[in-house]
Parts: structure tokens; C-alpha cells; sequence
């Protein structure tokens, strides 16, 4: 009573603070003179609204329908209009931008006790009558206590603050049929987004799917696809679940940066800002650094640290630099990652040359255990300090070895390894069908040698081990496995046996703070760090301890007059040989600036750098550098340089650097490298011309010969102003190669490059974008003489009025392919599932094996898409009449493109040996009359033709070529019809080294028609007859054949709908056959027909089953169904 | 072939010439009934010119332009759909450089995919492109006749379904615009025979919807789809000059007329949370905010070859322009409230 009491005077006084309706009426009205009693069950809520925030849960469920209204202080909300609400959930949802901090008033009536929501049906049970206690007294009489909530917190309602909405989908369905198993599918989609608290906002999905799918079509590991990605953003921090960058980049020897799978958050407070991360590594880590193939836009090949490239790459893991500069993915900016394949390709963007220094940072999925990841940073800012720390830590789950099972023999051989890779190998060969025989080689032992797939009689392994440690070498790739040959004993990087994986641990601390008072500024950091590559082992574990330092001094201010600001750094380095980590220290090619070999080790070094810079008040910088760096390897390097840089109307740029290494105990000790640059560039108003030069030569310490090469290079180029509509580049650049041959420089090779590059307003009616390189290859010394293009062409016009529109692209790049041959065996009548030219049809003779060659053959690429339309103007019926072309072709040629290989002609790609693949489609369609009633057309002539001879031995075209017209009518509001016209030609062509060949034209002609009636909303039945007749070119009779049946839809009440399609086929003549020999029947079912039904069981769940039955004359039916269920939430 | 070639063009013209004076009587009648729909749609009462949005209850305001020609590597050539996740990243396909290209919910670039071809990863000309489920985005690609997977961060799942591996069941397929629920599940419109395909979460094949007709349930000049919040669709059709509302098993709901002419530009679709759905006619430029019961809440008749609609997640609508290189956020907002001036 008590409480009712005051649910009613609280209730009054929201209703008196609430701000009256704007209504001036309202505002006008007298007080009242009498006290008004208000209904309970009635009031006036108010909420803020919220940036970005369109749903908000009100505190009242069960509102009473068409009881609410809602305004604000400038107006009142109309329903529909202005907002939604559902009076069930009190879910108030508005239908416009809401305006942050305005308060929204919302009266309405509700449940004053609403049950619950969601209601559990329980079964009741009595209890077992329990053993009579003799010391129990009676139980005084009356009713027993209530019970009561242990707390007042009711779980339905949502704590202040909290605004969460939720929806998603849940399918289930099962499909059957008679030639397959009853099979689940199933769906969960979840997103979950909001406002957990002010300020505290909540996104949040989940996604489960049980087909997963590959770039190729399969499937593939159920968890790789299932995702729960969420995201909590605070004023002071946030967090994230799933998949996570996890960033720490502090100093420089504890830096980790990856993509991985867990939970990171971060949080700051005052001047503390610290980030934390618990995952497990999708991948490990590794670089590559290499130089380009002259030409070669790719692909080329990432493998893992052993050299092995049959790896994936954890997608999206990867930094890719080209020359120092970072490179951004995707096809159309600056490169491809085939990450299944781990293949990288670059884009025309970025031209590749021998001289292209390529880093790729990535992470190629784990193959040996699962991992974890945890890593911890912080850092401490207070005026004129800092300090920050950072420690991670990465291991092998030992106990989870992935694609093996590990017995204890293999745990005895890891445990006697050691920390060494070549030890861990347990036996690998085994009798029984396999790919190998053994031979007896020259020198008298026995060798095992590959006899083909499955065609040996011994199943033998190989472990990769240290190069020069073993007795094979990797060759050809057959049927997708690796073949083996025997090199010699000590001679190869592969021998017998089954690599045992081995466990790894690797630990990192550091630490590091530093000082800033006026100019001076000083910064100490060090680091140390734990690698055991074999933690199964404790052999060498005495050995996996590492330390490093770093020191660095700066002094940095304004200098009196023209001198402007300068500054120096002194800088100190050491790195024990032990040291491990987590991403490498040296930027990509580093080793080249010390005189070092790019395959030299430059991590663990000492040095020592002193840099300075002015910057006058006339502009520019000037830069110096002197340095001086050993390793363990004793190797040691004296470095130092000078650059300047100035910016205005005359730029300038130079830059000179020297490098005096040396390499003790080789026979040719001495190094190094010496590199010189410059350019200049005028801004002129309408004009930017720039000359530029650059010559760099290096010499490498060596045991067998003085080493070394050489280039230089000169260009000229001639631009628009940045601040143009019209962007324009020409540019020309000469570049001679040179290398070290007793003791002097001899030029191998001269490059001439040729740019163009031309970009029109987009928004002009015409515009253009044209991308030209060429880059010609002449030999000196050397005889290779090459040429490579890339170029992109974009055209794109429009003329409005005249109904005119039309584009062209044009894509061409240089590419590399691996060789494959198609080898066709011989197994038995009935025994294989190919014919002889190894097409696949069910139950053959044959066998099919691809042979890919690890080998790359340069392929020239060229891509064309192109549309070109007439919107004719008219009136009426004609309203809507066009007529349109479109051209699409790809075409790949071994070696150079031809002229016109962008504009690839059907003739071309059926007839031209010398092309590896070609397509081309040619479209033109005419619609005329689309509005008409009587009398809409349209007509269509398409040809699509491929040829493919990408093997080295087999080849196959194909032809289709079709003609169409489509006559429509519309003659009641009823009734409508269709008449559909075809004629079509299809030829196929088969060539296969040392068989016949095949060969077989198709001719089709076909007439399709169908009356639609439809007299309402809830029927419509359709007639359809289908009339073709089809042949073999050279045979003389036609398959005929007549399909008819309707085509029936009603409607279920105001939920379902069920619909029925049944046709009847009338064949006569010789059986029909296919274009291509395949195990699929040919021809028409005799009868065919499905079914469907779609209910909607409830506002937010419909269900649905489908049944198709097919039935031929000489095959068993085949009947297929799905049945599914599909809740939205 | 010739010789089948000419009498069926020759008969083809007789009949359409032949029926060429009776529908001219016809088409008198309705010009006058068309045209006073059209002028209303389009925000003009039949009697006179009169402000667009002034009688409408919303109102569209450009917040945001992503892909202007001066962003560079973000600047788009013809978008020609859109998508937005739960986390506000926006998906665009760009037709004319044959990519899918990624940006954050305040437009900055994010990455791309996709290039001139038609191998794995590559994209010809694509057209549409859809969330599917919560986790993954569906990209039409539209020459290459396939439906593309990319997951959020933008990266290449697979092939989600071959179009072209199904004409050998279902005939010759033209498809020009996708949607999907948030079940995953897609709907295609295969404008050659003015139908939807329906394909599950998985790509596969289930049912078609519709086909040539002027009933409700039917369509002609097939162009657009949307999918609402409980699995409905919402279509669009260029030559029957209207928008149909669908339940999940393709009974007719609702139906209004639209002021577009027949031809063959895009009709894009959307439809957000509380089932308002947006219509753009890329050959006029106009844009329209229906009610679910087709009631015109907001219009807008300047935009530049509009070919992809997508509502985001807090509220704001996104539209490709393929005619200006850009897509434009729309906040919608009442009328009557007075907002900054927009970009």
C-alpha cells in the first residue's frame, strides 16, 4: 500500500516537472483547481537521445497500443513519421537522425505488473515423501512464508545507462534426395551493437557456418571461418575480441606487430597508457627480402624459414615494401596476395625490375603446434621523463601438435635432438605402394628414385635438413606432390625420413625511459630475451639467453643567424649473438648501406652513429652521418654520407654515401659500397620539368673472387602542376648494369624506360586515364635482351542528350606461370574415370595426373572490358528502346604481347597457337519498344569463345555463338506473353600430344513460350512450351524434343504460399549428346517437377520445403528436397 | 543460321508493326494517368511545379562524400553498389576499375580487392554488393557471372556461387543487382527473364521468384532488390514502373507506382530496420524515402547516376553516384527540424 502510494505521488510529481507540450494551448491552460488523481498505469518517461544511437529500451514493457506520444522541446513526434514503437518490447526506435542531448518525453500507458517476456513451460514433480523425523515437532498452522528475491536486482531489466540492440538470423535446413544423405545445413548470425554505459559503446558480431569455402571452391576448416568480432570503446580505453592487431612499438627490441586471434585491450590513465593481449598466433613470423625478375610482375613465391613452399599466409598479416616504400594490397593498388598459395603479384603500379628490392613481412599458417601469444606494454609520461616496458611471450602448445601424431619414439628422438632440426628426423620409408622404387646408383649404393604417383613400391618420406647435409633434391611437382631425386651423398638439402616438428618457446623483456631537459635529450633502453627451439629437449638449453643495449644522446636547438636549427645524435648499439626478437631490428636491406651481402647478418652487431642536421633559414636541410659497425662474424664497416633537400619553385635533392667494409679471414677481404643521387626539379607554373641522376656501386667481401656490380642511371622527366584538373608524365630514364670482372666494372646491360601517364577530369563527358610503360632491355656484356609493358587505358564518355555512353578499360601486365603437362594413363577398360584425352566421365579407361613445373614462364597479360550503348530517345512505346554492345577478353601470351592482344579477336583465340589462354565475349543487344503492350523486342547476338593451351601437351577451344529475339505482350491487365527465338552454335576442340584429338559442333534451335495468367494477387498460373532441336554437325537427324506443363502459385491464406512446376518432354530422334564428353546425361528428363510451400509460422519465423523430381527414360529418378526453417531476431 | 534469321525478324516486324496503331490509343489513355504519377513521385503535384521536399515529412542532408577525385588511392570511378557492417566500414564496388574497395564509417580508406579478369580474385565489372550475414560481404560479379565472398577485413573468402554453372538449369541469366537478409541468404535479379534467384548462405541454389508479368508477384523490367529485417523483399521494376513489397516466400504485400521510365539503368533498393525502403532511378538522378506502406517520406532529384543503396547501421543512408565517382551519406532528418547546412 505503502508502495503504491508512492509509485503514484512520484509518478505526479514526473508528471508536473515533465515539460508541458509545446502546444501554446497547453501552455495556457489554467492550473488545476482540483487534485487529479492520475491513473498508475499511465506517465511520462524521458530520455537523452544519443549520437548514432536510432533504438532505445524504455523502462516499461507491454505499453498499451496507441497510447503513446512523444515530443520534444521544440516539437511533438508524430507516429510513424517521426518514430516506431514496439508497445510489447517498449523498444522505441526513431526514424531520423537523433539530436545528441535533446530530451525526448514519451507518455504513455502500460502493464503496471507486466509478466515476463519469455515464459519456460515446467513440468512439476512432487517430492519423494521424505523418512518421518521423530524429532520434528508439528508445524504450527497457516499459511507458509513468501518466498522473496535474494536481492532487488531484476535480471530482465537492463542496468541504467545500458541500451543494447540485438538481431540476427538462425537457418536450419536439410537437404535429401535420392542419390545423396540427408544433410544439415546450418546458419547463426548475430550482431549486437550499442550503449553499455555513457560513453561506453558496444558492436559486436558472431558468424557460424557449417560450409565453409576456399578461392577454389572447397571446403575447409570449420573454425578458420567462424568469427566473433566485438569491439567496447571508452572515454578512457577499449577492447577487442576476435580477430585483433596487436601493435607494440616501443623502443626498438621489443616490437611486435601481428594480426592475431584473441582479446587486446588498453586503457589510459593520467599519464599511464598501457595496452595487454592474450591470442594464439594464427601464423608464424618471417621476412623475406629479395630482388625482382626483370619484368616479372609475379608471381612470386613466399616460403616458410626452412625454405618449404608449400605454406598459406595468415591473411592480412602481410607488410610488403618495394624499394623502401610501402605498398598498400589489392589487385588495383600496388600488389596481389594469393595467400592460400602464398604467391605475391604486383600491379603495373608498381613496375618490377631485376633491381627492385622486395621485402615481404608475413605470417604463414602454423604447421607444427599451436601457439600462444601474450603480450603487456606500458609507458609512463611525467614532463620531462618517460619510461616504458613491454614483454611478450610466444610458444608451442607441445601437447598439441598439429597434422601429427607424435609416438613416443618420436618424443625420444625430439628429446635427444637437441636444439638441432637435422636431428629431429624419425624413419621415413616403409614397403608397401608408394612413389618411389629403389636403384642402385654409381656409386654403389642404393637410392630411391620416383617411379610416379602411386606407382612404386615403397611410401617414402623426406626431411629437409641443413643445405649440403643431404642426399636429395626437390624437382618436379607431380599430381600435386613433390618429387625426390637422389643427388649424392652430402650433396642435397633433403634426406630420407620424417621431420619431427619441434617445439618452440621465445620470451622478450625490455625496458627503456629517457630525459628531455632543453637541447638535450637522452633515451636508454635494453632488452633481453629467451629462444628455445626445442623445448622437449633440454640438451643446449644453456645456450638460449640473449641480451641487448642501446644508448643514444641528442642535442637539438636553434643556432644564432642564417644557421637556423641543427642538431646531433650520438648512437650506441649492441646486440649479443643470443639475442631473439620478435621482428627484425634492421630496416630491409640495411646490410647493403654497411658494404654487407643482403644475406649477411646484421642483427646481432655492435655499432656506433653520430648524425647531425641544419636546417637554415634560407630553407632546406642538410644532413650528415658518420658510423662505424662490427658483428660476431667479423665483419666490420666505416660509414658515413652527407644528403641535402630543399623544397620551393627549384627543388633539389642530393645525396652521397660511403660505405668501407671488411671481412676478416676471406680471402678478399675488402668491400663496401658508395652511392651517389641528385635531382632537380623546377615548379613551374604550367609545367614541372625535373632531371635526375644516380649511381650506386658495391663490392662484396668474398673467398673465391673480387664481386661486385654497378649502376647508373639517368632520367628526364616532364609533368603538369599538382594543382591541374589534367594530370600529365612523360619521362624517359637510361640505365646501365654493370658487374665486377677482373677487377673492373663491365657494363652487362643498358635499360631504356618509358612512362606516359595521362588523366582527364573524371567528371568531364569524356575522360580518360592512360598508363604507358616500356621498358626495353639491350644486351652488352650480357646477351639476354628483353622487353616488358605495363600499361592501364580507362576511357569513359557520355553524351546525355543523344542517349550515348560508353567506356573502355584496358589492362596490361607481365606475369609468370608455372608449366604444367597433362599426362593421360592407361589403367584398364573400366578402370579409371577419364577418357583418353582426360575428361572426366565417370567410368573410363584412363587416369589423369597434372605435372606442374616449379618453373615460372613469363607470361605477357592483357585484359579488355568494354560497353557502348544508345539510349534511343522516343516517346510512348518507344520509350526505353537501346541497342548495346559489350566486349570482354583476357588473353595470355608466353613471352611478349602483340598489338592486338587487348582487343582480342574470336579468331585469335580459337586459331593462334602462340597464345597461352584467350577469351572474348561480343554482345550486342537491341530492346526496342520495352513499354509497349504488343510488341516489346529485343534481340541479342552473343559469341563467347575461350581457347586454353596453358599445358604444354594438351589444348582446348571453345566456340558459342548464339542468336536470339524475345517478343513480348501484355494484351489484358491479366494476361501477358512471351515468345523467346533461339538459334545457337557450339564447337569444341580437343588436341592431346599423341592421340586423335576430338572435335564436335552442336547446332541448337530453340522456341520457348509461355502465357502468364494472373487474376489476382493469390493466383497465377502459367503455360510454358519449349520446343528445341539439336544435332551434330555431319549427323543429318535432329534430336527433337517438346516440353509443356504449367507453372502453377497460390497463395496459403495471408502466410504461405505454395507453387508447383511440372513439364512433360516429347523426345524423338537419336539421343542427344554433350559438347564435351562428361559423366552428365544429355538431353531433357521426360518428366520433371517441383514443389514448394513457404509458410510464415510466426511474425519473425518462416518455414519452407521444396521437393524436385527428375526422371529420364533409361535412369532411375532423381529426387532432391530441402527442407528449412529461418528465424529473424 | 541466316536463313532461320530472316523470316523470324521479318515476321517479328510485321506483328509489331501491325500492333503498333491499337496501342497507340492505349498508350493516349494512359499518358495522362502515368503522368500525373510520375509528377507526384517526383515531389510535384500534377497541377503545377512545387518545392520537393517541402510537403515531406524528412528530409536527406549530405554528411559525408567518400571518393572524390582528389582522394587518390580512395577516389572511385563509377561505384556502383554499396554495403555497410555492423561496425559502420562501408564496401564499395567500383565498376569501372573492377574493385572492391574499403572504407571506415568517416570514409578514410581502408584497402581494396579485386582487378580487371576474370581469375580468382579478379572482378569484371562488378555490380552490387550486400552484407551476408554478420560476417562476410557479397560482391556480384557481373561479367564474370559469380557471386564474390570477402570477409570484413576485405579479403578474398571464395567463390560463393557460379551464376553462370546454374544456365545449365535455369537458362541464360543476366544478373544485374543482389541483396541479401541477415540470414545470408542472397537474392539475385536476373534481369533476362525478370525473376529473383534465391540462393542460400551458402550459395546454393534454392528457388526462383516471380517472372515475366504485370501481377503482383510478377515483373517486368526486373531492375532492383532489397531485403528487410524478417527476410521480405522489396523489388523494383524499370518498365512496370513500380515497387513491389514481397513476404519471404514471394507472396505479393504491397505495391505503389514509381515515376521511371523503361530502359535499362539501375533501380537500386534498400530497406532499413523499421522498413522504410529507399528507391534511386540512376537515369534521373532522384532518390525517394517510402514508408513500408509506400507513403513518400523524403526525395531528392540531384544526384549523379545513383547505383547502390545502403542503409548504415545508425540510420544514415549511402549512395553510389556512379555518374559523380563518389558515394554520399544521407542523414535523414525531420522537416521540421532545423540542421546545418550540408557538404
Amino acid at each position: 500500500m505503502r508502495t503504491s502510494t508512492l509509485s503514484l505521488v512520484a509518478l505526479m510529481i514526473g508528471a508536473t516537472l515533465a515539460p508541458s507540450r509545446p502546444a501554446a494551448a497547453a501552455a495556457a491552460a489554467p492550473a488545476p483547481r482540483d487534485t487529479v488523481l492520475a491513473d498508475p498505469g499511465c506517465g511520462t518517461l524521458a530520455l537523452v537521445q544519443r549520437s548514432g544511437t536510432l533504438v532505445y529500451q524504455l523502462p516499461r514493457t507491454f505499453l498499451r497500443a496507441g497510447s503513446d506520444s512523444l515530443w520534444t522541446r521544440e516539437r511533438s513526434w508524430r507516429r510513424g513519421a517521426d518514430y516506431l514503437l514496439d508497445p510489447l518490447r517498449g523498444e522505441l526506435r526513431l526514424l531520423h537522425a537523433p539530436v545528441p542531448g535533446d530530451t525526448l518525453w514519451i507518455s504513455a500507458c502500460w502493464l503496471v505488473a507486466p509478466p515476463a517476456l519469455d515464459w519456460e513451460v515446467q513440468t512439476y514433480r512432487a517430492p519423494a515423501p521424505a523418512a518421518r523425523d521423530t524429532s520434528a515437532t508439528r508445524a504450527p498452522a497457516g499459511p507458509a512464508p513468501a518466498a522473496h528475491p535474494a536481492t532487488g536486482h531484476s535480471p530482465s531489466t537492463a542496468p541504467s545507462g545500458t541500451n543494447l540492440s540485438l538481431n540476427g538470423n538462425k537457418t536450419i535446413a536439410v537437404d535429401f534426395g535420392s542419390s545423396q544423405d540427408a544433410f544439415l545445413r546450418q546458419s547463426l548470425d548475430l550482431a549486437v551493437s550499442g550503449t553499455l554505459a555513457p560513453g561506453v559503446q558496444l558492436t559486436g558480431v558472431l558468424s557460424d557456418r557449417n560450409l565453409p569455402l576456399t578461392s577454389t571452391g572447397s571446403t575447409q576448416d570449420l573454425q578458420a571461418l567462424d568469427r566473433v568480432l566485438i569491439e567496447v570503446t571508452a572515454p578512457q580505453g577499449g577492447a577487442a575480441l576476435g580477430d585483433v592487431p596487436l601493435s607494440l612499438q616501443q623502443g626498438e627490441f621489443g616490437r611486435l606487430d601481428r594480426q592475431v586471434q584473441g582479446v587486446r585491450g588498453e586503457w589510459s590513465v593520467g599519464g599511464f597508457h598501457g595496452v595487454v593481449a592474450a591470442a594464439n598466433s594464427q601464423g608464424e613470423y618471417f621476412r623475406m627480402q629479395f630482388y625482382g625478375t626483370e619484368g616479372l610482375q609475379g608471381p612470386y613465391q613466399l616460403v616458410d624459414r626452412d625454405g618449404n613452399a608449400g605454406i598459406s599466409v595468415v591473411a592480412g598479416s602481410e607488410v610488403v615494401t618495394v624499394d623502401g616504400t610501402r605498398l598498400a594490397r589489392g589487385e588495383a593498388a600496388d600488389y596481389a596476395m594469393d595467400y592460400e598459395r602464398a604467391r605475391i603479384t604486383f600491379t603495373n603500379r608498381r613496375p618490377i625490375a631485376a633491381t627492385s628490392r622486395i621485402t615481404v613481412d608475413y605470417q604463414y599458417t602454423l604447421n607444427r603446434y599451436r601457439r600462444n601469444l601474450a603480450g603487456a606494454s606500458g609507458r609512463w609520461d611525467s614532463g620531462r621523463f618517460f619510461l616504458y616496458t613491454q614483454a611478450m611471450s610466444e610458444s608451442d602448445d607441445r601437447g598439441r601438435p598439429l597434422n601429427v601424431t607424435l609416438s613416443p619414439a618420436d618424443l625420444a628422438a625430439l628429446a635427444a635432438a637437441g636444439d638441432s632440426a637435422d636431428a629431429a628426423v624419425s624413419p621415413g620409408a616403409a614397403a608397401g605402394p608408394g612413389d618411389y622404387d629403389t636403384v642402385r646408383v654409381a656409386t654403389g649404393q642404393v637410392a630411391f628414385a620416383f617411379a610416379g604417383p602411386d606407382s612404386g613400391r615403397f611410401n617414402v618420406q623426406f626431411a629437409r635438413v641443413t643445405a649440403g647435409q643431404g642426399d636429395y633434391q626437390d624437382s618436379l611437382v607431380v599430381a600435386g606432390r613433390t618429387a625426390y631425386r637422389w643427388v649424392g651423398a652430402g650433396r642435397g638439402a633433403f634426406r630420407v625420413g620424417r621431420a619431427l616438428p619441434l617445439a618452440e618457446a621465445h620470451q622478450l623483456w625490455s625496458v627503456g625511459g629517457g630525459v628531455r631537459a632543453g637541447a638535450l635529450k637522452l633515451e636508454v633502453e635494453g632488452a633481453a630475451s629467451k629462444f628455445d627451439p626445442n623445448t622437449f629437449s633440454s640438451l643446449d638449453d644453456n645456450h638460449h639467453t640473449g641480451g641487448a643495449g642501446r644508448a643514444q644522446l641528442g642535442l637539438e636547438g636553434g643556432l644564432p643567424g642564417l644557421l637556423g636549427k641543427g642538431g646531433l645524435a650520438l648512437s650506441a648499439r649492441a646486440v649479443s649473438d643470443r639475442f631473439a626478437p620478435f621482428t627484425q631490428l634492421e630496416q630491409p636491406f640495411e646490410q647493403e648501406d654497411w658494404g654487407l651481402p643482403v644475406a649477411g647478418d646484421l642483427e646481432h652487431a655492435r655499432r656506433v652513429e653520430l648524425t647531425g642536421f641544419l636546417r637554415p633559414r634560407m630553407g632546406g636541410e642538410l644532413r650528415v652521418l658518420a658510423g662505424r659497425l662490427t658483428t660476431p662474424a667479423a665483419f666490420s664497416s666505416w660509414r658515413r654520407g652527407v644528403s641535402w633537400q630543399r623544397e620551393g619553385v627549384v627543388v633539389t635533392s642530393a645525396r652521397w654515401e660511403r660505405a668501407d667494409a671488411r671481412q676478416e679471414g676471406l680471402l678478399f677481404a675488402d668491400g663496401g659500397r658508395e652511392r651517389m643521387t641528385g635531382e632537380l626539379r623546377l615548379r613551374l607554373p604550367w609545367l614541372e620539368p625535373a632531371v635526375r641522376g644516380e649511381s650506386d656501386e658495391r663490392r662484396f667481401p668474398s673467398d673465391t673472387a673480387r664481386t661486385g656490380d654497378r649502376y647508373r642511371e639517368a632520367g628526364v622527366e616532364l609533368g603538369s602542376p599538382g594543382r591541374l584538373r589534367w594530370h600529365a608524365l612523360a619521362g624517359l630514364s637510361l640505365r646501365r648494369d654493370a658487374r665486377l670482372e677482373s677487377g673492373s666494372f663491365v657494363d652487362q646491360s643498358q635499360a631504356r624506360t618509358m612512362r606516359l601517364s595521362l588523366e582527364t577530369p573524371a567528371a568531364a563527358r569524356l575522360s580518360a586515364a592512360v598508363n604507358l610503360q616500356r621498358r626495353l632491355i639491350e644486351p652488352l656484356a650480357d646477351p639476354h635482351r628483353g622487353r616488358s609493358d605495363l600499361a592501364s587505358v580507362r576511357l569513359k564518355g557520355e553524351d546525355a542528350p543523344r542517349g550515348l555512353r560508353g567506356h573502355l578499360d584496358v589492362e596490361i601486365t607481365s606475369e609468370g606461370e608455372n608449366e604444367q603437362v597433362r599426362q593421360v594413363v592407361y589403367v584398364g577398360g573400366g578402370k579409371g574415370g577419364y577418357d583418353a584425352l582426360g575428361n572426366y566421365i565417370g567410368v573410363g579407361d584412363y587416369d589423369v595426373t597434372t605435372v606442374v613445373s616449379q618453373t615460372l614462364a613469363p607470361v605477357a597479360r592483357a585484359a579488355t572490358s568494354a560497353h557502348a550503348e544508345w539510349q534511343i530517345p522516343g516517346q510512348g512505346a518507344w520509350r526505353g528502346t537501346r541497342a548495346g554492345f559489350d566486349f570482354e577478353t583476357d588473353s595470355r601470351r608466353r613471352g611478349e604481347l602483340r598489338m592486338l592482344d587487348p582487343f582480342l579477336s574470336p579468331g585469335a583465340a580459337l586459331g593462334d597457337g602462340d597464345l597461352w589462354q584467350g577469351s572474348v565475349l561480343q554482345r550486342l543487344e537491341a530492346e526496342l519498344a520495352p513499354d509497349s503492350r504488343v510488341a516489346a523486342l529485343r534481340l541479342r547476338a552473343e559469341r563467347r569463345v575461350s581457347g586454353d593451351r596453358s599445358w604444354d601437351n594438351f589444348a582446348q577451344t571453345l566456340d558459342d555463338r548464339s542468336l536470339s529475339a524475345r517478343w513480348r505482350t501484355r494484351p489484358t491487365r491479366v494476361l501477358s506473353t512471351e515468345v523467346e527465338t533461339s538459334v545457337r552454335r557450339r564447337v569444341a576442340a580437343q588436341t592431346l600430344t599423341g592421340t586423335a584429338g576430338y572435335g564436335r559442333t552442336l547446332v541448337e534451335e530453340s522456341a520457348v513460350g509461355q502465357l502468364v495468367y494472373t487474376p489476382d494477387a493469390k493466383l497465377k498460373a502459367v503455360g510454358a512450351l519449349e520446343v528445341v532441336r539439336s544435332r551434330p554437325e555431319g549427323q543429318l537427324d535432329y534430336t527433337r524434343s517438346v516440353r509443356l506443363g504449367p507453372d502453377l502459385g497460390y497463395a496459403l491464406g495471408k502466410r504461405g504460399r505454395a507453387e508447383l512446376t511440372l513439364r512433360r518432354a516429347f523426345v524423338t530422334g537419336p539421343p542427344a549428346v554433350n559438347l564435351l564428353p562428361t559423366s552428365d546425361p544429355a538431353g531433357v528428363p521426360r518428366w520433371e517437377a517441383n514443389a514448394r510451400a513457404d509458410y510464415r509460422v510466426h511474425e519473425t519465423t518462416t518455414a519452407g520445403v521444396s521437393l524436385n523430381v527428375k526422371d529420364w527414360v533409361d535412369r532411375s529418378p532423381l529426387t532432391t528436397g530441402r527442407a528449412e526453417l529461418r528465424a529473424f531476431f | 543460321m541466316s536463313r532461320h534469321l530472316l523470316p523470324l525478324v521479318l515476321l517479328l516486324l510485321l506483328a509489331w508493326r501491325a500492333a503498333g496503331a491499337a496501342e497507340a490509343a492505349a498508350d493516349a489513355d494512359s499518358a495522362g494517368a502515368g503522368a500525373r504519377a510520375d509528377s507526384a513521385l517526383a515531389g510535384q503535384p500534377a497541377g503545377g511545379p512545387a518545392p520537393v521536399a517541402d510537403s515531406l515529412p524528412l528530409r536527406l542532408r549530405p554528411t559525408l562524400t567518400i571518393g572524390a577525385a582528389h582522394e587518390d588511392r580512395a577516389a572511385l570511378g563509377e561505384p556502383s553498389g554499396v554495403a555497410c557492417d555492423a561496425f559502420g566500414r562501408i564496401y564499395v564496388t567500383d565498376a569501372e576499375q573492377h574493385r572492391l574497395v574499403r572504407f571506415d564509417a568517416q570514409g578514410t580508406w581502408l584497402g581494396e580487392a579485386g582487378a580487371l579478369g576474370s581469375d580468382p580474385g579478379d572482378l569484371r565489372r562488378p555490380a552490387g554488393a550486400a552484407p551476408v550475414g554478420s560476417a562476410g560481404v557479397a560482391v556480384l560479379d557481373r561479367e564474370n557471372r559469380r557471386i564474390v565472398l570477402y570477409d570484413l577485413f576485405g579479403r578474398l573468402v571464395g567463390v560463393l556461387a557460379d551464376l553462370a554453372a546454374l544456365e545449365d538449369d535455369l537458362g541464360r541469366l543476366d544478373p544485374v543487382a543482389i541483396a541479401a537478409d541477415r540470414g545470408g541468404a542472397l537474392y539475385v535479379v536476373d534481369a533476362d527473364r525478370d525473376r529473383v534467384l534465391v540462393l542460400d548462405f551458402s550459395g546454393r541454389f534454392v528457388r526462383t521468384l516471380g517472372g515475366y508479368g504485370t501481377a503482383g508477384g510478377s515483373f517486368r523490367g526486373l531492375s532492383g532488390v532489397g531485403a528487410d529485417r524478417r527476410g521480405g523483399l522489396v523489388t523494383t521494376e524499370r518498365a512496370g514502373a513500380r515497387v513491389q513489397r514481397l513476404d519471404a516466400g514471394g507472396e505479393p504485400l504491397a505495391s505503389w507506382p514509381l515515376a521511371v521510365q523503361p530502359g535499362r539503368g539501375a533501380l537500386p533498393v534498400a530497406v532499413d530496420e523499421s522498413g522504410r525502403i529507399a528507391v534511386a532511378d540512376e537515369t534521373s538522378g532522384r532518390l525517394w524515402l517510402f514508408s513500408p506502406s509506400g507513403d513518400l517520406l523524403a526525395a531528392r532529384d540531384d544526384l549523379a547516376r545513383p547505383r547502390g543503396l545502403a542503409f548504415a547501421s545508425e540510420g544514415s543512408l549511402l549512395v553510389a553516384e556512379g555518374g559523380a565517382g563518389r558515394v554520399r551519406r544521407f542523414s535523414i532528418e525531420s522537416a521540421r527540424t532545423a540542421a546545418p547546412p550540408g557538404r
